[in-house]
């Protein structure tokens, strides 16, 4: 059966001290490997979603 | 928001044979169905303190797969190693039963959690994780 985990930064600090290793996916023998999008270098924003009447230079990134 | 995730997943599949994994935490049992509608394949994380996943899959394990179901608010930080072993058991039966599971914590595992449970949950994977689908 495939599995998958994921740790927090500061758990896999804790985890390269119990395995020795940062590749915890090959340690265990995890089958599941994650791809994404690099982060976009054009900031979004959101400010036309907060109406007209926002201060000038307001800017919504998130 | 429906109709936005309809259009995405079908037009990317008009180009790429592609399965779609949704990922939402708490209580969605309400809306699933229409998740299967709209063309979701892989439904991520079930957690077990707001949802039965064994009840999820016996109502669309038929239409979905799962990813999830090991709680990171409850047995990982705070169970034992044992309750640990005995959780995975019971999802590999009830979730895994005819395939389409991949067993995972149901988010990022937080340092709280003792090395022993993460030790017991891939043990207990490796012990328990075959499937049998009946051929």
């Amino acid at each position: 059966m495939p599995k998958y985990i994921r740790f927090t930064p500061e758990m896999k600090v804790k985890l390269h001290e119990k395995i020795g290793t940062d590749n915890y996916e090959d340690y265990f023998g995890i089958e599941i490997r994650r791809v994404g999008f690099k982060t976009t270098k054009k900031l979004p924003d959101f400010s036309s979603y907060y109406g007209e009447s926002l201060p000038k230079n307001t800017y919504f990134d998130d | 928001m429906k109709n936005s995730f309809c259009g995405r997943i079908r037009g990317t599949r008009e180009t790429r044979a592609l399965p779609f994994f949704y990922h939402s935490d708490g209580f969605i049992e309400p809306v699933i169905s229409e998740l299967i509608e709209i063309g979701i394949d892989v439904l991520n994380p079930i957690q077990p303190e707001c949802m039965n996943p064994a009840k999820i899959k016996r109502l669309y394990g038929d239409e979905l797969s799962f990813f999830g179901t090991i709680g990171v608010q409850t047995i990982m930080p705070f169970g034992t190693p044992k309750d640990v072993r005995r959780a995975v058991r019971e999802m590999i039966e009830k979730v895994g039963q005819g395939g389409g599971f991949i067993i995972a914590p149901t988010h990022f595992v937080p340092v709280e959690v003792p090395w022993e449970n993460v030790q017991a949950f891939f043990d207990a994977v490796e012990e328990f994780g075959q499937y049998h689908l009946g051929c």
